[in-house]
């Protein structure tokens, strides 16, 4: 059986592991001509950590690499940072709305966040008293009782998460859903720009 | 996959590919395969999801099967390659076929295995395989490693599907074991 080999376009490596898995060598390069690795969702509700343990076990005994939990919730940033510890592959935050819930899965260590740019809230609407306001509080929530403007994702996180993110860039935010960039724009600057809106 | 693919050349980072909201197996899967398999043939795609109505476990073992048959990653797990059978075929084709996979199934060993119903292309797909059956008119050959094993006369394609099973739980890592015929050093995975 003919296995043709295809010549892979040359990128940069993403390490998708945070600092303990990095230490421990179970982290997984992506791109730079690592293997190209395979994903996979768990479907249980994230707060429910033995049962999405359960489930990232034999996601990652089918062949998956890394696996993506939902962290829409404060009940799921919490059970991520008992999840994140105990599994066998690098765990990525799916971020959907809520800046809030990127900083929390942060502060829950996890590996990786993945964030779709195109639907994060614009600061108005994550205003105190904004009818469109669901998020749950979290550490920068009394930015919106002064009634301030929220700075922008990437300087957020670079104030709140030095250490574990060093902005918004390929080590942390690794996979962001293309749909909310404009043509021919730059991943990263993509990532920035809809932080900034 | 367009934008994809002229991001790709603007932009040096890795980049993941899914067809979203594909659907439930097999439809979603192949229209997965149709979007991924298209961008990784154009050398893009350095992280892949299948999005499937299903088992997530689907989704992972998809992506695996992709990227294994493509030759992008090693093979971890069983490959059972099998004539689509015809009118051509001398034994029941799906039926050994699929007591071969349920034999191998959730086996983590990096093993092709070919199930063949005829002498058309039965005798190089199973010579080429770690493991194959080619059956044939009144005869039927059991290959392991490319080399005879055992044939039997008589029956129409002797090489059943027990024996192939056998010899899986015989051997299940396939290293091989000294004296017996066909035996071959330890081929983690054998490029074929």
């Amino acid at each position: 059986m003919a296995e043709p080999r295809f010549a892979r376009r040359q990128t940069r490596q993403v390490i998708v592991g945070n600092a303990d898995r990095r230490a421990k060598g179970n982290a997984v390069p992506v791109g730079g001509g690592a293997p190209i690795a395979v994903q996979s969702m768990t479907i249980t509700k994230t707060a429910d950590v033995d049962g999405t343990l359960a489930q990232i076990y034999a996601l990652s005994a089918a062949g998956a690499d890394i696996v993506r939990c939902t962290c829409n919730e404060r009940e799921a940033a919490e059970g991520l940072a008992h999840i994140v510890p105990r599994s066998p592959v690098p765990i990525v935050a799916d971020i959907h709305f809520h800046i809030e819930m990127a900083l929390a899965a942060l502060e829950a260590n996890v590996d990786c966040l993945r964030l779709n740019p195109g639907n994060l809230r614009k600061p108005e609407e994550n205003q105190v008293g904004s009818t469109r306001m669901q998020g749950p509080r979290h550490p920068g929530a009394h930015r919106r009782e002064r009634r301030l403007p929220r700075p922008p994702l990437v300087q957020e996180i670079r104030r709140g998460h030095p250490r574990s993110l060093g902005g918004v860039g390929p080590n942390r935010v690794g996979f962001v859903r293309r749909r909310g960039l404009r043509r021919r724009e730059d991943l990263g600057q993509g990532v920035q720009r809809a932080a900034h809106d | 996959m367009r934008r994809t693919g002229s991001l790709s050349e603007v932009t040096d980072h890795p980049l993941h590919l899914g067809v979203t909201e594909a659907g439930p197996p097999p439809a979603g899967t192949i229209k997965g395969t149709a979007g991924i398999g298209t961008l990784l043939s154009e050398g893009i795609g350095d992280t892949i999801r299948y999005s499937l109505t299903a088992d997530p476990v689907e989704e992972a073992k998809a992506g695996r099967v992709l990227l294994e048959a493509l030759g992008l990653r090693e093979r971890t797990n069983v490959d059972l390659i099998a004539c689509p059978a015809c009118g051509r075929a001398e034994i029941d084709v799906y039926k050994v076929a699929q007591e071969v996979q349920a034999a191998l199934e959730g086996k983590e060993i990096p093993l092709q295995v070919a199930v063949m119903g005829c002498v058309v292309n039965g005798p190089g797909e199973a010579r080429s395989a770690d493991l194959g059956i080619a059956a044939g008119k009144h005869r039927g050959h059991l290959f392991i490693q490319g080399q005879i094993l055992g044939g039997d006369r008589g029956r129409g394609g002797g090489a059943s599907g027990a024996q192939l099973r056998n010899r899986g739980r015989d051997r299940p890592a396939w290293t091989g074991r000294a004296g017996r015929p066909g035996d071959q050093p330890s081929e983690p995975s054998r490029p074929s």
